[in-house]
């Protein structure tokens, strides 16, 4: 990289779009009270991953030692977590999706039921990003998940017997399910996967008794696809009508992608919930000229009808695979003398974003990896001041230097937590940068329509990913703990002020939530792209667990760290070279206790 | 033929899950001289005629047998690194 490329690089990490000093973080979402389990994907609907036990603290935590281990007798990447509910842990494997029902009370936690559906084998190949699960959500007496093929199942939690099971995605349509769901009231919000398969991505609604299809909504397309209602969809700084037709040339919005992989969000009191939508497909943006709305974006609807009420659009016209699944966190700041209900994101395309969630408006956008395709984001206009040279297209050829890569800042995979003690936010991060030479692609049903070459390397400072704390008051980093691999666990915070993560090398980590210091470290035998979760056991002590298994993006493994396929011998990748000296595919549960 | 097969291995989105140059993404590597369902010439135009399970599509119908033949030229002609089976990281 060139000199002066590094100080364009150095000046955009340092961009803040708002006066910081007007920005303070107030008390916002702290839980009303902890009752020691784990029933949501991200622990509460605000998506906090903030537990609020305090046994483990910064001065007993270098005695945390694992107390059991389970393997799930699968391989791929163990994306997710557990969930605990009661004296019951609840574990989904990547496919073929098996949930483990695990008895706390008994010595060797013995299993209570588990529950092996027929989930088609054929999903696999057309699982962009490995075969990954993100985990269940408990309400009303069931655990609900989805299954790589393209359906929802509740399970009952006591007994393991199926309840329902509705079929939600084509999979000969490229449309696969590998995000948790959601469940609101008697809703259970769904969506699938398939941005590389040129899908017209989409979330649901179904009845959480029946499992009934009740409405569909579209994330691109014309208003009455969107469920966008003329009177209801106020977006912040757009107006008009099918904004997600017109901003799509020669209708490529048909073919458009914007999948919904990632975790929704829920907001009682304004009764909305937030998630993100993918990369606009293909990758080559000039077969479909145009912003591309609502690809990249954060969209709120009403849970009960779908109702879209509001979007954002974080990378329009998505040049890079920037998708923007990574968790909508819920806090309340205090924004420049007003107390705020914020929306908090950290996005691939390398800037960390605060919004206001009642409107979508932009709070603040600060880049927290290194960022070479924009300069800054304008919060007039809410859109992002592009670096004319970082464009791509199949007719620009190769176009190098590309931060952050598309695997993002942060993988959407990887969710961020927050703590209302210390008013952080924690996330993993990757420190990769990429050439994209993009090409034509042809669209055929049910294989990959992207049309880009992508090399990785790293960003400057010779690691490839970090575990940070951030300020989403003043867009500035606290600490950071730079790891020598792209980071892909989600974080945990606790009300002991102690913060949990894994490494793609197999370390599982807590350190000072307030200085980053490392605590203590387990290698746990497999790379971690799982979420630590922490609950109060049956014997009233607090327990974290984690899954370990490598996996989770196809560049990760790419590589040579299989050795399940003696036909399917790969060189290194050239970005991770030795990945492969410290970690191997695996499939295990954790668990860590004082 | 090796050629226009490297074309329509782009333009059929093979490289999507076999990877540029075949090397390997979701779908196993091409390009390392081990082969699930046989490497020989028959056997490669048959897991492209007639898919494979775990997601190879069948691409016969839309291809035609002359077509597949153009695919199995340029795999075939892949360059095939000598089968190593060992891979250390200490220095002898």
């Amino acid at each position: 990289m060139s000199r002066a490329a590094l100080i364009a690089m150095l000046g955009c990490l340092g961009a803040v779009a708002v006066n910081a000093d007007s920005v303070r973080a107030a008390g916002a979402q702290a839980p009303t009270g902890e009752d020691g389990q784990w029933t949501m994907p991200s622990k509460d609907y605000a998506a906090t991953r903030y537990s609020g036990l305090a046994g483990i603290t910064p001065q007993n935590a270098s005695s945390l030692h694992p107390v059991w281990t389970f393997s799930t007798g699968v391989l791929g990447g163990h994306e997710g977590q557990p969930l605990v509910v009661g004296d019951t842990m609840y574990v989904v494997t990547p496919w073929p999706n098996v949930l483990y029902a695990f008895d706390l009370t008994r010595e060797g936690y013995p299993l209570r039921w588990k529950y092996r559906p027929d989930v088609s084998a054929n999903a696999i190949g057309i699982s962009c990003c490995d075969t990954v699960n993100r985990g269940a959500f408990y309400a009303d007496g069931k655990i609900i998940y989805n299954l790589l093929d393209g359906h929802t199942v509740a399970v009952e939690a006591n007994s393991g017997r199926e309840l329902w099971k509705t079929q939600i995605a084509d999979v000969s349509n490229g449309e696969t399910t590998t995000m948790a769901p959601l469940v609101v009231k008697d809703r259970v919000i769904v969506g699938a996967s398939g941005g590389e398969f040129g899908i017209y991505g989409w979330v649901k609604g179904l009845d959480l008794k029946s499992g009934r299809t009740l409405w569909t909504a579209r994330n691109i397309g014309p208003d009455t696809d969107m469920l966008a209602r003329a009177g209801t969809f106020k977006p912040p700084y757009e107006s008009g009508v099918d904004l997600g037709a017109r901003s799509w040339a020669n209708n490529s919005w048909q073919t458009g992608g914007a999948p919904v992989w990632g975790s929704i969000s829920y907001d009682p009191e304004l009764d909305l919930i937030y998630y993100g939508t993918g990369n606009a497909s293909p990758y080559n943006p000039e077969q479909r000229l145009g912003d591309n709305k609502w690809s990249a974006s954060v969209l709120a609807r009403k849970p009960e009808d779908g109702t879209l009420v509001w979007a954002y659009q974080f990378t329009p016209h998505d040049n890079w695979d920037y998708d923007a699944n990574g968790a909508m966190i819920l806090a309340d700041l205090t924004v420049a003398g007003t107390r705020t209900k914020a929306l908090v994101h950290f996005d691939k395309n390398g800037f960390a974003y605060t919004l206001d969630r009642a409107t979508g408006r932009l709070l603040i956008a600060a880049a927290f990896a290194p960022v070479t395709w924009a300069k800054v984001v304008d919060l007039n206009t809410g859109r992002p001041v592009l670096e004319p040279a970082k464009q791509t297209g199949a007719s620009r050829g190769n176009v190098r230097g590309i931060c952050p890569s598309l695997e993002g800042g942060v993988s959407p995979s990887s969710p961020p937590a927050y703590s209302p003690n210390t008013h952080l936010f924690y996330t993993s991060t990757n420190n990769l940068c990429m050439d994209y030479a993009a090409t034509r692609a042809s669209h055929l049903k049910g294989t990959p329509f992207v049309g880009v070459t992508s090399p990785y390397f790293a960003g400057p400072g010779g690691n490839l990913g970090s575990f940070m704390a951030w300020d989403a008051a003043t867009g500035r980093k606290v600490w950071e703990n730079k790891e020598p691999y792209p980071n892909w666990s989600g974080a945990l915070v606790t009300a002991g002020d102690v913060a949990f993560y894994g490494t793609l090398d197999g370390w599982f980590k807590s350190v000072d939530a307030r200085t980053g210091k490392v605590l203590s470290k387990f290698k746990v035998g497999s790379g971690v792209v799982g979420n630590p979760i922490s609950y109060r056991g049956p014997d009233g002590r607090q327990y974290v667990a984690v899954y370990a298994g490598f996996g989770g993006d196809w560049a990760l493994l790419s590589g040579d760290v299989r050795s399940d396929d003696p036909a399917d011998v790969r060189a290194p990748a050239d970005f991770l070279k030795d990945i492969a000296r410290h970690t191997s595919q695996g499939g295990m549960i954790w668990i860590f206790g004082l | 033929m090796a050629k226009s097969g490297a074309l329509m291995f782009t333009a059929m989105n093979c490289d999507g899950c076999h990877g540029g140059d075949g090397s390997g993404w979701v779908g196993p590597s091409l390009a390392d001289g081990r082969w699930r369902y046989g490497g020989a010439d028959a056997e490669v135009f048959n897991s492209i005629y007639y898919g494979r399970p775990r997601g190879m599509p069948a691409f016969g119908g839309t291809l035609g047998a002359e077509g597949v033949w153009t695919l199995v030229t340029y795999i075939r002609s892949l360059p095939v690194p000598s089968d190593v089976p060992t891979e250390s990281w200490e220095q002898r």
